[in-house]
């Protein structure tokens, strides 16, 4: 039994397989959740809030388990593609989101301090978190990379780490104004949510246009049916172009009629 | 010395042994040529997967071999009369193969696309089935057209298979069931590459990438239309007297423009073959016998083995010789590749014969 999904060389079937690890990784998810939202929070939380937070968590889950998390770890680049996007682009924005009401109460009956606090301060100030984001979006699709790292559960592990980390990086200063970050406001958000998913963009890119697969691990995996490693490979980068933008985009859309809105009620009437 | 070894540029990779999705089990499998094949055991994983490399060639040296099986619509094939003077892709599988088989011709198959259809042309693919009591010419025919129309499928009795896989040095295909009954065939997986000059010189063990192929494939067709510039000849080897190790002698000549060297000698089946020199000992007076790494053969020249001079030592002969018989030398030369020719047997008798044989400029 393997504790995370890693490439096995093996011919797929639909057999269903436990993973331990995913499960105690989402278990360690939920745990901090409940431990940062219940009593007050909870019930402060709005229908939507409260949505996003069991959405985030479920899209964890079913980004990491079985059967997501073994297709893309060792058979389909397109697979990996969409568990990248629903752990950095889809998880990690709704579990931000649906924390927020926690996370600015706590933040504002007893303020943070002390070391861990000034790192996520620095982490998250937004130059840093979208280097930092674009940093690990380009480190963990590099061919080496991911043909060195996902054969192993700990390899992968650190891949998958890397990607909710870099997301809720990525989407705390978009999301959850803690620190307040003054000047950041919309038409910066707008640029930050394009600047921020640049690496993203070349890699998926660079997916669509490569005349060779360009991960061992794909090309070399049992054969997969009706699909080949080029066209596979194709697909992922139009998965990542196609279902990044679309995230990027409602993202930028929610922003904007939130801005919209906030700026009609202060028009005098 | 041994004559196949990855090359410099071309290595395999270090964790292909044991491999994947086909449990590939490197075995230096010790036939005639001492030729390092991987043997596949198709549909059974419990080791990590290989490492990605950027190159899995391996060198070999081989003549086209000659074998007959059946083609998918029952006509006989002689594998050397119809494949002769192509670039030709051999390779054993089976078409139940999960892994090895498929990823395999996958990855050829989309290097071979990329070709020109004059280049196409110049290429044959052969595969044949290790499992033909499942593999009925329908079902291998329906296999190889999901790649390309134009493979060649090969089937018929398991000797003539057997044969056919011995005849590239390849161990015969084992074919066997696991605990839970389920039909497990082990057989070398690597795709043997004849050039146009009707000999192997490289082949690809599973875990080539489609860019090595595609790098690999045009080198291989510019060097089958290259017209060869060494050669090697009046190659003869003399009867030791008692237990003395035998010596082999000859000529090779470089007919090119650049230097190139002998680096490694190989008689398949004859014995260990090792190269040496006789180097003049100052303090005693006397020659000594020394090894040598390497004969330098230059430009336009010609370097000579002889008595009392370089040689190759056969120290451990594999068998007593007989004056007349004659069996092949593999002499590899450093940029020039594998060239193959024949040696005769002689005896000291004879030696004044040979060494005053005038050499064919």
């Amino acid at each position: 039994m393997q504790w995370w999904c890693s490439a096995q060389g093996t011919q797929w079937n639909w057999r269903w397989v436990a993973y331990p690890g995913v499960w105690l990784f989402v278990a360690a998810a939920i745990a901090i959740a409940v431990s940062l939202v219940k009593g007050e929070p909870w019930r402060r939380m709005s229908f939507g809030h409260r949505a996003a937070l069991i959405g985030g968590l479920a899209a964890l889950w079913m980004a990491l388990d079985w059967p997501l998390g073994p297709l893309a770890a060792g058979y389909l680049s397109f697979a990996h593609a969409i568990q990248f996007l629903m752990t950095a682009l889809l998880a990690a924005p709704l579990l931000l989101y649906g924390l927020r009401i926690a996370i600015i109460e706590k933040a504002a009956r007893a303020p943070w301090s002390g070391l861990p606090v000034a790192l996520g301060r620095l982490l998250t100030t937004p130059l840093i978190a979208a280097i930092l984001f674009n940093v690990i979006v380009a480190i963990t699709h590099t061919p080496k990379i991911v043909d060195g790292y996902m054969k192993y559960p700990l390899g992968a592990f650190v891949i998958d780490s890397a990607w909710l980390v870099g997301g809720l990086l990525f989407w705390w200063s978009i999301i959850v104004p803690v620190p307040n970050h003054g000047k950041f406001q919309l038409p910066m958000k707008l640029l930050y949510l394009l600047l921020g998913t640049l690496f993203h963009t070349l890699v998926a890119m660079i997916l669509v246009s490569a005349e060779f697969p360009l991960y061992g691990i794909y090309e070399m995996a049992p054969p997969f049916p009706l699909i080949d490693a080029l066209s596979d490979q194709k697909l992922a980068g139009s998965v990542m172009e196609l279902g990044g933008l679309g995230l990027i985009f409602i993202a930028a859309t929610i922003i904007f009629f939130k801005w919209a809105n906030e700026d009609r009620k202060q028009v005098p009437q | 010395m041994p004559l196949m070894r990855p090359t410099a540029t071309n290595r395999r990779p270090p964790a292909l042994a044991g491999t994947p999705r086909a449990t590939l089990a490197a075995r230096a499998l010790g036939p005639a040529l001492a030729l390092s094949c991987l043997l596949a055991a198709c549909g059974r994983a419990d080791t990590p997967l290989p490492h990605a490399a950027d190159s899995t060639a391996v060198a070999i040296a081989l003549p086209r071999p000659s074998f007959t099986l059946t083609t998918t619509d029952g006509r006989p094939f002689d594998f050397r009369k119809e494949t002769a003077g192509t670039l030709t892709f051999l390779l054993f599988g089976y078409t139940h193969c999960p892994d090895v088989c498929p990823v395999h011709l996958a990855n050829m198959t989309a290097a071979l696309e990329k070709l020109t259809t004059a280049e196409r042309a110049r290429t044959r693919v052969v595969f044949v089935t290790v499992d033909p009591d499942r593999d009925s010419a329908t079902v291998l025919r329906k296999f190889l057209n999901a790649f390309n129309p134009t493979y060649v499928g090969l089937t018929g009795r398991r000797s003539a298979i057997d044969s056919a896989q011995k005849s590239v040095n390849f161990a015969a295909a084992i074919l066997s069931t696991d605990s839970a009954g389920a039909p497990v065939v082990t057989h070398s997986a690597p795709v043997v590459v004849f050039t146009e000059d009707d000999s192997a010189h490289v082949m690809f063990p599973f875990g080539a990438r489609q860019t090595e192929w595609a790098r690999e494939i045009p080198k291989l067709l510019a060097r089958g239309s290259a017209a060869p510039t060494l050669s090697v000849e009046r190659a003869y080897l003399v009867i030791p007297i008692g237990d003395a190790p035998a010596a082999l002698y000859f000529t090779a000549r470089n007919g090119g423009s650049t230097a190139d060297s002998v680096v490694a000698v190989e008689v398949p089946g004859a014995g260990v073959a090792s190269m040496h020199e006789h180097q003049h000992d100052m303090a005693t007076g006397a020659m000594r016998m020394i090894p040598a790494a390497a004969y330098p053969v230059n430009a336009g020249a010609t370097m000579r083995l002889a008595p009392g001079g370089a040689h190759v030592m056969i120290e451990k002969p594999a068998r007593a010789y007989t004056r007349g018989e004659r069996f092949r030398l593999l002499v590899r030369f450093a940029h020039g590749g594998v060239v193959t020719t024949e040696v005769s047997v002689i005896t000291y008798a004879d030696l004044d014969t040979a060494t005053a044989a005038p050499v064919r400029r």
